[in-house]
């Protein structure tokens, strides 16, 4: 809408004596203005708010009542790093050394019980941070309080993660997987292999974020020189 | 049939020949079950009742590539699977097709990263391509209804002419070569190379 | 740059080995193309005679670099891609996928939209179910219960082909609801489903849960102990037949579960036989939970959520107005961009918990996309459940942790 400069700021716009210009705007404004049909059709029939609503899945989106953060800054001090909260998720950032510890004390603790790994997982935060590389995600599940909790756990591109696989058997393939995909190596764990792709894979950790997206070739049936022609050759870089 | 194959001239009575072994070859088509991702779920409900996809063709599935004489590669086809598909072709006998389901078996579908063949015709020579994602069922019969057209042209007791002809001999001395070379048996050599009179239809040429 | 890749590609295993005095293992390969392992999984197994000493599950010959993917897709643009994820319930893959991203953007989709959504899921669970049945039965030697399950599976095809238009990959699932209206006749084609369905459940019944076959293959198979089972994170039937309760349609109801009546079934032993009693149990409850959403459901409202920015403006009104033709231009094109921020969601998926982890940097397309699929999760317990079984146990080990390769390697 166009400002009217009004020396006078007192009267509105539309009643003082008009410049050109907002007289203009209000003409070609009213004689352009678009003629809405009513919607017929049955979507937005009714006014809806969104909104979220707190679910109470993970606790109380509150550091002093949460036990499990009770209990953990109790237990470890200053391990724990940092405390966030978003829609109703409880993430605590943890030292990575003592990551195991403080899971096994989640796990054991009569009154918390988060007996259960949902996920391990890691995120490359190349674009975001530049130091520590990696920040390893495991979110645990307890099923007498039907509570998650989320702990991060920030690992350098040459350090090793201490492994959880003495705490929870799932850990196992979870974290062959983020070995795979990342290249974060768990120290201690059993079996650390690649997984997801060929044993013999030489060309790199395919989800950093510094990985084309095609990869880095193409492929060669064994015992061939060359890859097969294609009708239509696309760029081999590039995500 | 190496005895007779390609030992006639062309008359009305090698062609009835032809005709015949043609008609049988592709009235009892033996799939191998080689499915991988989706569209094998679509392979699976093209046998079932609603589509029959075995009974009513005289096919039959067998889960092992030495009684099979066609394969239906169904479903992605990743570096890591790959030389197993080619494993799993090299070991089907002669006469043997390949039909390609799907797109990510024509051309590597919606996966355009890292591990995934482009196309499993990088792989194995390809018959006949079923697109979709996956294939209604109907689709898939359309592309086996296809490939019975395309076996039934074949011309397996005729001598070859012409370019065919030229084709075969040059494939044959390029084997004979190839031996001599690596010092070992043409049987050997062709078998690795997968070359074959009946050869491809795409491009995967090599040296 | 074209290199000669490494010859081979197969792992040099050796196949034989003395341990003792009269005592020998053999390594014995269970390949890639195997017709009982539901797909391109390879386990190694050791032998001693017929007794399994070890097992070495080797998975990701269907990885497609799905997670890949999702870093450079825009959030309306990724749905397909979770359907090829789990094709034998491609509904619930988006459901899961696109809870997550409605919580991302803290927005919640209408209420007649969330009992479709109900309605969808419920019937993909059945028809993930009937496979399961149907392969389970095959490898252990039913060779007619696959054809009756798929039989039953090509209905609830129909109504799927009938409501989005395909069978298999369905792409149901849309941010903020539905976009289109349901089509006429499907409500009457999911009645019919329903009166149908029962008695041809009961046939399998019949046929597999009192017969003597059956229960000498399956009855103290591949136990799991209720402890083992936690620790490694399994979930759904797995953990549920072994007297573990918990299935995330209760403990952490989404969509409009908290208002449906339904029963959990959970197992007492943990073997073979308790998880497919688990999972018939399953589709009756599945049933059940159709026809309350039926009767539920609100006549009439609104099937999108069309307030919201991070949802695509309405059809009639693109076509009609400027303004809802720029959103739509700009919603398709450019996409929205996500709040800054991280979430895990996670449903009841026909194989265990299914649970989307995005964290978003404020930009239109997800930073990391992570699938945390149940398949992947509990097919580690084979090595733990195929100790000292028999060779014959395998397939039926394989066939009750009831996993897709799609799912499993993404």
């Amino acid at each position: 809408m166009s400002q009217n400069p009004a020396p006078d700021a007192g009267t509105p716009p539309d009643a003082q004596e008009t410049t050109q210009l907002p007289a203009l705007d209000t003409q070609v404004a009213a004689e352009l203005a678009p003629v809405i049909e009513p919607a017929t059709d049955q979507t937005g029939v009714q006014e809806i708010n969104p909104v979220w609503v707190y679910s109470g899945y993970w606790g109380p989106l509150d550091e002093a009542q949460h036990p499990a953060i009770i209990g953990l800054r109790a237990q470890f001090g200053d391990a724990i790093e940092e405390v966030t909260f978003f829609r109703d998720e409880v993430t605590v950032r943890v030292r990575t050394e003592q990551l195991a510890e403080i899971c096994t004390f989640l796990r054991d603790t009569p009154d918390l019980k988060y007996q259960m790994v949902s996920d391990l997982t890691a995120v490359d935060m190349l674009n975001l941070r530049s130091e520590p590389r990696f920040d390893v995600v495991v979110t645990l599940y307890s099923i007498p309080r039907r509570w998650r909790l989320r702990l991060k756990a920030g690992v350098r591109e040459d350090q090793p993660c201490p492994t959880l696989t003495t705490v929870y058997a799932a850990a196992g393939w979870l974290e062959r997987e983020c070995y795979d995909m990342f290249g974060i190596v768990f120290a201690g764990h059993p079996d650390l292999r690649r997984m997801l792709l060929a044993e013999d894979w030489d060309e790199g950790h395919p989800l950093r974020k510094d990985y084309p997206m095609r990869g880095y070739k193409q492929y060669v049936q064994p015992g061939f020189t060359g890859a097969a022609p294609r009708i239509r050759e696309t760029p081999r870089e590039g995500a | 049939m190496g005895l007779i194959e390609g030992k006639f001239e062309k008359n009305v009575l090698t062609t009835s020949v032809d005709w015949l072994f043609n008609w049988g070859r592709r009235s009892s088509l033996w799939w191998l079950q080689f499915g991988l991702a989706c569209c094998a779920i679509e392979m699976i409900s093209a046998s079932m009742p609603r589509f029959d996809l075995s009974e009513r063709f005289g096919m039959l599935y067998r889960a092992t590539p030495r009684q099979a004489d066609l394969m239906f590669v169904a479903g992605t086809v990743t570096k890591k699977m790959a030389p197993t598909v080619r494993t799993l072709y090299d070991q089907m006998a002669d006469p043997k097709w390949v039909i390609s389901m799907g797109s990510c078996a024509n051309v590597g579908g919606p996966f355009d990263t890292y591990a995934v063949v482009q196309g499993v015709d990088q792989v194995v020579p390809v018959d006949v391509y079923v697109p979709g994602c996956p294939p209604l069922p109907e689709g898939l019969y359309y592309g086996v209804l296809e490939l019975q057209n395309k076996v039934i042209k074949y011309e397996t007791i005729a001598k070859q002419h012409g370019v065919a002809a030229a084709d075969i001999e040059r494939d044959q001395d390029r084997i004979a070569a190839r031996a001599a070379i690596t010092g070992t048996d043409a049987a050997i050599v062709s078998s690795q190379t997968g070359l074959s009179s009946r050869e491809a239809t795409t491009g995967l040429r090599r040296d | 740059m074209i290199q000669e890749a490494p010859a081979g590609g197969t792992m040099q295993i050796e196949v034989e080995r003395q341990i003792g005095e009269n005592r020998r293992e053999l390594v014995l390969n269970m390949g890639p193309q195997h017709p009982s392992t539901h797909g391109v999984l390879r386990v190694v197994l050791t032998l001693e005679g017929e007794t399994i000493v070890a097992t070495d599950p080797i998975i990701g010959y269907l990885h497609r670099g799905v997670e890949k993917i999702g870093e450079n897709r825009r959030y309306s643009q990724f749905t397909p891609w979770t359907d090829r994820t789990d094709y034998v319930a491609a509904p619930l893959n988006n459901l899961g996928y696109i809870l997550a991203v409605e919580k991302l953007c803290g927005i919640a989709a209408p209420e007649r939209a969330q009992y479709w959504r109900v309605i969808m899921a419920e019937l993909s669970r059945i028809a993930s179910h009937l496979v399961w049945l149907g392969t389970h039965a095959l490898d252990i030697g039913a060779l007619s219960m696959s054809l009756y399950c798929f039989r039953e599976r090509e209905d609830i095809l129909d109504i799927f082909e009938r409501f989005c238009g395909a069978r298999l990959t369905t792409n149901m699932m849309e941010i903020g609801g539905f976009s289109r209206e349901i089509p006429e006749g499907l409500t009457d084609m999911v009645e019919a489903f329903l009166k149908k369905f029962p008695a041809h459940q009961q046939e399998y019944s019949d046929l597999l849960t009192q017969n003597p076959i059956w229960i000498a293959r399956t009855r103290g198979v591949g136990i799991i102990e209720p402890e083992a089972a936690i620790s490694y994170g399994l979930t759904g039937a797995c953990l549920r037949g072994s007297g573990i309760n918990y299935d995330i349609r209760k403990a952490q109801p989404y969509l409009v579960y908290d208002r449906l009546d339904f029963e959990v079934p959970i197992g007492t032993r943990g073997d073979v036989y308790d998880r497919y009693l688990v999972r018939m149990e399953e589709m009756r409850q599945a049933l059940r939970i159709i026809r309350q959403c039926l009767d539920q459901m609100p006549t009439d409202g609104p099937l999108m959520l069309n307030e919201s920015n991070y949802v695509i403006p309405p059809h009639a009104t693109v076509l009609r107005t400027a303004e809802d033709m720029q959103r739509h231009f700009v919603w398709v094109i450019k996409g929205f961009e996500a709040p800054k921020g991280e979430v895990y969601m996670a449903i009841e998926h026909s194989k265990g918990e299914l649970g989307y982890y995005i964290y978003s940097d404020g930009t239109n397309t997800p930073y990391r996309m992570r699938l945390r699929t149940p398949d992947f999760v509990n097919l580690q317990v084979l090595p733990y459940m195929a100790q000292g079984a028999m060779l014959a146990d395998v397939v039926a080990l394989i066939g009750t942790i009831d996993i897709v390769l799609g799912s499993v390697d993404r």
